[in-house]
């Protein structure tokens, strides 16, 4: 039973920054957690500060997305401790617009 | 001769503009219109025939009447869209299917009008008494006229339906216009875009989470959010402009407007087809939209498609010929009754003003 989710901004420009390679990867990192589904997410609305992705239920948002940032992600969605750095630059009153609606369904 | 010699001057008249509108001033006495600055992509001139010369920080350092004179009209455009879409939204505020809506209707309203501030606040200081007449007339244009710049902005916005996908569609071609002056080489200009775009994403997720929200709920039938995306899919197109565009080569060649990826792509410019290139990156980006959308329809109902890109065009190449959203050639009668059929009419209105009456047709945030 899935009880996480890692949701990942596949719209124009987080996936001309790669977002769709981070996609892939945190996949192929997650595929054995049986409680977390790595999803495509329609915009999360920052996109400047893309790629942006978060983490549902936990509410935790990771903008700037590198490559090189997916196993402490992965690691992070698996129970691990989350990675600081990537949680800037995104205003607040936009998260918790986006965890209104992730609350309401909207995923 | 304009009536206002200053931007005190300016935002006086703005005040006026909002009652003479009939807007609840009340409702954003508490908001600063603020001119706002942000980072530019570069300190040179990113396009065009004079690309790698430092940025011009005022109009007298343009070396050429014509650039400035292109300079002027592109900002006067922007800033008349900003103002034109508050006039179609003003009446959307007391039918808001929820808080959380009237909030996001609140907020979106107060950037336009702080876009339109901004680009206002450029034609005063920088432009002399063609800069402040100018100003002024941004406030004495009316969409609910027929008087806006571009046809987009004199379109009514009838209800929330239409404010989801004008959102979703009209503010989107908005994106593209923002990013493509924040290449500028009036540095004032390309400096204001950064604000302006991270606000605009704002509105673009409230156009396309109001879609998906209202196609979870399936109280609106499919075949009537088609026959919307009909109606702003044609009307947003036309914003990118005319092919074969001389007006987007000369801003592209005086390095006033780049490309959209400008920067960050290495294919040289085609300067004859430059709002092409723009129209196709914009299709792109809402074809994996309507996809995403798409994949919440429950199995076995109709999915949405994009109309044909000749389809209702009011510039351009199509303008006013009589292509089917599939893209074939009609006759003056079935074409008449094709509108009809694929665009929102008095019946379908009436039909969702029943359902709107429900207060379950959008899933409520």
């Amino acid at each position: 039973m899935v009880a996480s989710y890692v949701l990942v901004c596949q719209n124009a420009d987080c996936k001309s920054r790669g977002a769709g390679e981070l996609l892939e990867k945190l996949a192929g990192r997650l595929k054995d957690s049986g409680d977390v589904e790595v999803k495509p997410y329609m915009c999360f609305g920052a996109c400047q500060a893309g790629p942006n992705l978060v983490l549902y239920p936990q509410k935790v948002w990771y903008c700037g997305v590198k490559p090189n940032d997916v196993d402490e992600i992965a690691a992070h969605a698996a129970g691990g401790p989350g990675v600081e750095r990537l949680t800037h630059g995104v205003d607040a009153s936009l998260k918790e617009l986006i965890y209104q609606l992730l609350d309401a369904g909207l995923f | 001769m304009a009536k206002i010699s200053t931007f005190d001057d300016w935002t006086d008249y703005f005040r006026q503009w909002q009652r003479d509108i009939g807007l609840d001033t009340s409702k954003f006495e508490h908001y600063k219109f603020d001119v706002k600055f942000g980072r530019v992509r570069s300190d040179v001139i990113e396009c065009g025939d004079y690309a790698g010369r430092p940025k011009w920080e005022t109009v007298l350092q343009i070396p050429d009447q014509r650039i400035r004179d292109a300079l002027l009209h592109l900002i006067t455009f922007q800033g008349d869209t900003e103002f034109a879409s508050v006039e179609q939204q003003r009446n959307l505020l007391n039918t808001a299917p929820s808080e959380y809506d009237i909030q996001s209707a609140l907020k979106i309203m107060r950037e336009e009008m702080r876009h339109g501030t901004q680009m206002s606040y450029l034609l005063v200081k920088y432009f002399g008494s063609s800069g402040k007449l100018e100003a002024q007339k941004l406030l004495e244009r009316r969409a609910f006229n027929n008087s806006r710049l571009l046809g987009a902005f004199n379109q009514d916005v009838q209800d929330w339906l239409d404010f989801y996908f004008y959102a979703e569609l009209v503010d989107r071609d908005g994106k593209y216009q923002l990013t493509m002056l924040s290449h500028s080489g009036f540095k004032p200009l390309a400096a204001s875009m950064t604000p302006m775009l991270e606000e605009e994403f704002y509105h673009l997720l409230t156009g396309h989470t109001g879609l998906a929200r209202v196609i979870r709920t399936g109280k609106i039938p499919i075949g009537l959010l088609q026959k919307h995306l009909n109606k702003w899919f044609s009307v947003a197109l036309d914003l990118f402009g005319v092919d074969n565009s001389s007006s987007a080569y000369w801003f592209y060649v005086w390095g006033l407007k780049g490309r959209y990826d400008e920067g960050s792509t290495d294919e040289p410019a085609d300067r004859d087809r430059l709002n092409e290139l723009s129209r196709d990156h914009y299709l792109k980006e809402v074809s994996g939209l309507v996809e995403a959308l798409n994949k919440l329809i429950p199995e076995g109902q109709p999915k949405l498609q994009l109309p044909d890109l000749k389809f209702h065009r009011s510039i351009g190449e199509y303008a006013d010929k009589r292509y089917s959203i599939r893209g074939e050639l009609l006759a003056p009668e079935q074409y008449a009754s094709h509108l009809e059929e694929v665009l929102p009419n008095a019946g379908d209105k009436a039909r969702l003003a029943d359902i709107f009456k429900q207060n379950d047709w959008v899933l409520a945030v």
